[in-house]
């Protein structure tokens, strides 16, 4: 069983969160909660309903498109991020490599924090904006 | 008759006497004015001669802007009651003063040339204290309606004034009508006591917040910067000035001429009061037989050529016949167009600017311009008359080269007018609250025709709601031309304002318009239909009554609004009793649930309109529904009504989430009435935190002064998360608000306190620092170096985080003793990574704090600080202690992130001697506190 502030720890590596104040981070780590997935086991599927994000405790997940393998998450990585921004369906489909433990975040209950705490709703916009500021300058780059 | 008068006046049943004080305050002052003015002229005149009359001018202009200035420093200071009593006590003492000097015969040079200045300074101060009073006196509408009466209470003074002085100078002499006019300031005074009491105090603070809210941002802005921001007040500021500028010259001309004629002193006073008062009843004439005719016909750019076209006539008449007749005739021209149809034109000419922009830029052309003008009119007359000999009749030719400008800034001003009057229009920014628009004007109604034809609805609302403030038949052939529109928004806008119409009849349009699905077209069918019935009720009942719900919704809230607009109807129109008699049939139908959840909504926004105490048991009983839908309309409604028995039910509304937002809205709309009530629960330990910070974020949307002070004594709580929502709070009216007063001793400890924790916290953050480098220096490199080093990590983000937050906290309370414009910009400069503008704002703020702030401030702010502060806590030179001393201070300190963050980060360093520290922590009450001792006791025994 992990404490707040272990999961506090890992969640600092997510990108999202690099922005949230350590207190926040222990907002989010209390509704985060920890699963344990048997090898070969479908997290989510391809064009399903995004409703929460996952962060590997232990253990390594494949994401998929179709047939063709995208990325494997491993340690203290994070995947389906962008469920708890938006209600597209999901774009891959996760799948357990071998017996994992995964940390993860329900984007109701995240929403829910966002609406009470302006300080992890402040974090969070940085880093987005952050991201959008990166992906606006690479494409002027490839433009110039 | 007396009614029929008040209402021609536009003046309201209960509003008489309102209006009859202040008419009598406005009509006094201009009387006093008009009985010192012949007698400081005919003084000065018979004393010096008109050679030294451009001296005067001179000296009143400079006098006038200094005044002017030092009164504007004064007025942000002290409050209206206090500086309107002091002005008129110490004129009435000043006069009296003049009049027992001028009476033991004492008329030296220097004295003769003070009363004429402090005559101008009377004059201008009186006046702009007199309408600065009207503002709060009368709310906006009413000042729409009742300020042309007072204006003329003004021009009847003068005439009373001046023919006064014209009849008492033969029987009283010169001197003795200034004791006069000194009785006239104390009749002021008494009237003046009466109308703040009963009127003016209660409104102030309610228009003070609402001007804060509209002044943000503009009100620090340089008024000169301001002005010469934009073509139409440089241009309006311009077409002021040359008339004051040509005024001065013609008044020279008039009084040279006047007394070379009139020798005696006694009969000059006589004169010129005689001739003011004349002036004044032409002034009269042209405002009520032709201004409007002329605004109306030509519009205000032709309305402001007037006055120079007469001046022109009558200087060219000085020019060839130089006599008194012609001189007379100027002035006439003169004094009789200024103070009428220039007036009102250039009033209108303000009109298309934004709101403050227009209050501000306006406020500093009337005041500061003049003066400039004045004295360059004096400057010129002392060059034309003195150094170049020019003569009083040559004068006319300067008049003559100055109309040529005149007349030049007076196309561009006209154009600049229009151009801004389009542009207002489009970007629909002309404040419908401080209308005074004359829809009469015929440029405005150029630019109205070319809206009201064009094919954008918003743009046609917008226009429509300008013209709602008019209600004149002259909107009449819009209205006819729009009823058909295909916007139904635009169609409800038409009804609503045919209704004030008495010559257009829409009832078969409105009836057609009854069913129909835009609910606001529905009531202003319905309101329309039963305002034009000869029997309104029967017509509501049958609405009311009707098959379908959203009739009898729309019909519900047309009895609102009917109940709130017509007297009449007020009287005869029970509206409980229509209510029983309306719920009792709507029981009797079976309605779906969402169509009753539709008229419990309907219910409540009519309560909000009708605002009578007689609903409130039924709205109390519609707070407490369980719609959320229901509840957001009733706290709107119980916001609107401000029953004291709403403010418990809106306080604990304050902690159901979805409605938090609306009912601090209608909290904050009782203003200072709900302070108490807030205060208490904000320092109520056991009171939900969601109530205790919006109770907090009520009291900076009332934004007053007792707001800001009764949250200000709830600074000093232990609880970091509330104190800092309070301490934003307070800077948010302070914002608003900026002659805010805090008491400065409280603000000092604050600060000391704060510095105080930053001190630590700066040491802290360098020791721990220190501690990590040692740490990777000795040991190899291993998982628990890494999870020493994460642990290690968290505890300095989390130190640099309450750095951050402590610095602003420090910012925020040098926000409330500093301009906060100013502290937020070197804020944001000491936070910026830039290190131009780091430097830069600590340079700031080396000249801006105190020196003991100073001091204590900036040794934080240095980059890379690793100062120790040897006065605070740490026993710093006991080097190896240090550790157990700063995780002790974390560990047992209130802030419980930090604690807990310490306690990881003990665990992590798997060091027995912290074992006592980590174990002391097992009883914690918090949690988060108590799980990371847990696991760092687990962790430590591990290691033994």
């Amino acid at each position: 069983m992990l404490t707040t502030i272990e999961k506090v720890i890992i969640l600092q590596g997510v990108d999202v969160f690099e922005d949230v104040p350590t207190e926040g981070l222990a907002h989010i780590a209390s509704i985060a909660e920890v699963f344990d997935y048997p090898e070969n086991t479908d997290i989510f599927k391809e064009y399903g309903r995004a409703d929460s994000m996952y962060l590997v405790l232990e253990g390594s997940v494949v994401l998929r498109q179709g047939e063709k393998e995208v990325m494997v998450a491993k340690e203290k990585e994070a995947f389906g991020t962008w469920a708890l921004f938006d209600d597209e369906p999901r774009i891959v489909t996760a799948t357990t490599r071998e017996p994992v433990k995964l940390l993860r975040i329900d984007e109701e209950d995240f929403l829910d924090l966002l609406a009470d705490d302006v300080r992890i709703t402040r974090g969070v916009l940085k880093s987005l904006v952050k991201r959008v500021r990166g992906l606006m300058a690479l494409a002027a780059r490839k433009q110039g | 008759m007396s009614v029929k008068f008040l209402k021609r006046s536009g003046i309201d049943p209960g509003e008489g006497v309102r209006a009859g004080l202040m008419f009598s305050y406005i009509f006094l002052v201009i009387a006093s004015l008009l009985i010192v003015k012949p007698v400081r002229t005919s003084l000065f005149l018979t004393e010096f001669g008109a050679e030294q009359l451009p001296y005067a001018f001179m000296l009143v202009a400079l006098v006038s802007a200094v005044v002017a200035r030092f009164y504007f420093k004064l007025a942000s200071r002290f409050s209206l009651n206090r500086l309107i009593s002091i002005w008129l006590l110490s004129s009435a003492v000043s006069l009296a003063v003049i009049w027992l000097l001028l009476h033991r015969g004492y008329q030296e040079g220097w004295f003769v040339y003070l009363f004429y200045i402090w005559v101008a300074v009377f004059g201008a101060i009186s006046a702009s204290q007199f309408w600065l009073l009207a503002n709060y006196v009368f709310n906006s509408r009413e000042a729409k309606r009742i300020f042309g009466f007072l204006g003329a209470g003004a021009i009847a003074g003068g005439i009373f004034g001046g023919y006064l002085t014209n009849l008492l100078v033969p029987f009283t002499g010169t001197n003795n009508l200034i004791l006069i006019c000194s009785g006239f300031i104390l009749i002021i005074y008494s009237i003046f006591r009466i109308i703040w009491r009963k009127y003016a105090r209660r409104n102030l603070q309610k228009s003070l917040s609402s001007r804060r809210r509209k002044s943000r941002g503009i009100s620090t802005r340089d008024p000169v910067k301001l002005v010469l921001s934009s073509k139409h007040t440089t241009y309006m500021a311009g077409v002021i000035g040359i008339g004051v500028f040509v005024a001065s010259l013609v008044d020279y001309q008039f009084s040279a001429i006047a007394s070379e004629i009139v020798t005696d002193e006694d009969q000059l006073t006589a004169f010129f009061g005689y001739w003011y008062s004349n002036i004044s009843v032409a002034a009269l004439f042209v405002q009520f037989l032709l201004t409007r005719h002329i605004l109306r016909r030509l519009g205000v750019g032709a309305s402001l050529y007037f006055l120079p076209a007469g001046v022109l006539l009558g200087s060219a008449l000085v020019l060839f016949a130089p006599s008194l007749g012609t001189v007379i005739i100027v002035k006439f021209f003169e004094g009789g167009f200024k103070q009428s149809i220039n007036k009102a034109g250039l009033e209108l000419l303000a009109l298309p600017l934004p709101g403050e922009i227009k209050n501000r830029a306006k406020t500093f052309i009337d005041t500061f311009v003049p003066s400039i003008a004045e004295g360059s009119g004096g400057a010129l007359l002392l060059l034309c008359t003195i150094i170049l000999g020019i003569s009083v009749q040559h004068i006319s030719i300067v008049v003559l080269a100055s109309l040529a400008l005149w007349y030049v800034l007076l196309r561009r001003v006209n154009k600049e007018y229009v151009n801004s009057f389009r542009l207002a229009i489009e970007k629909r920014s002309v404040d419908l609250e401080e209308l005074t628009l004359n829809v009469n004007d015929a440029s405005v109604q150029q630019i109205f025709e070319r809206v009201l034809e064009g094919a954008n609805p918003k743009q046609i609302m917008y226009v429509l709601q300008l013209l709602e403030q008019v209600k004149s038949e002259t909107i009449s052939p819009y209205l006819e031309k729009l009823v058909t529109h295909p916007s139904d928004k635009v169609k409800a806008q038409v009804l609503k304002l045919a209704v004030e119409v008495s010559d257009l009849d829409f009832t078969e349009q409105a009836r057609d318009y009854v069913p129909s699905n835009d609910a606001d077209l529905r009531i202003a069918a319905i309101y329309y239909l039963c305002r034009k019935s000869s029997d309104p009720i029967n017509k509501l009942m049958g609405f009311l009554k009707d098959e379908a719900i959203q009739v009898q919704a729309a019909a519900g809230i047309a009895a609102a609004h009917l109940f709130n607009d017509d007297a009449e109807i007020r009287k005869t129109f029970n509206v409980a009793q229509l209510w029983e008699e309306t719920k009792r049939y709507q029981e009797s139908m079976e309605l779906s649930e969402v169509e009753d959840e539709f008229m419990r909504i309907n219910r409540a926004e009519m309560f909000g309109i009708v605002q009578t105490d007689e609903f409130n048991p039924y709205l109390l009983e519609l707070l407490e529904d369980e719609s959320t839908k229901v509840l957001c309309a009733a706290i709107h409604a119980a916001g609107k009504n401000k029953a004291p028995e709403f403010v418990p039910v809106l306080i604990k509304r304050l902690g159901t989430k979805v409605v938090r937002s609306y009912a601090r809205i209608a909290l904050a709309e009782y203003g200072d009435e709900v302070i108490d009530e807030l205060v208490k629960r904000i320092e109520d330990r056991f009171e939900e935190i969601e109530v205790r910070h919006s109770s907090i974020k009520v009291l900076a949307m009332i934004g007053s002064q007792q707001a800001a002070k009764n949250l200000f004594d709830c600074i000093d709580r232990e609880e970091t998360e509330l104190r800092y929502a309070v301490l934003k709070a307070v800077n948010k009216i302070k914002d608003n608000l900026p002659t805010l007063k805090l008491n400065s001793r409280k603000i000092n400890a604050q600060l000391k306190q704060e510095i105080e924790i930053h001190q630590d916290l700066l040491q802290i953050l360098n020791l721990h620092r220190a501690e990590k480098e040692d740490f990777s220096d000795d040991s190899p490199s291993s998982s628990k170096q890494l999870e020493y080093h994460s642990a290690g990590g968290l505890l300095e983000k989390t130190i640099e985080e309450r750095l951050a937050r402590n610095m602003e906290r420090i910012f925020r309370f040098l926000g409330l003793k500093y301009p906060q414009k100013d502290v937020y910009n070197a804020y944001l400069g000491v936070v910026s990574r830039d290190p131009v503008r780091h430097a830069n704002a600590i340079e700031f703020l080396d000249n801006l704090l105190d020196f003991n702030l100073k001091q204590a401030i900036i040794p934080l702010l240095e980059p890379g600080t690793r100062r120790i502060f040897p006065h605070r806590l740490l026993l710093h030179d006991c080097h190896e202690h240090r550790v157990d001393d700063y995780l002790s201070y974390l560990v047992n300190g209130s802030d419980n992130w930090l604690a807990a963050c310490s306690l990881f980060f003990i665990a992590s360093s798997r060091d027995v001697k912290f074992y006592p520290l980590a174990e002391k922590q097992l009883t914690s009450p918090l949690l988060i506190v108590r799980e990371t001792a847990e696991y760092a006791v687990k962790r430590l025994k591990s290691t033994e």
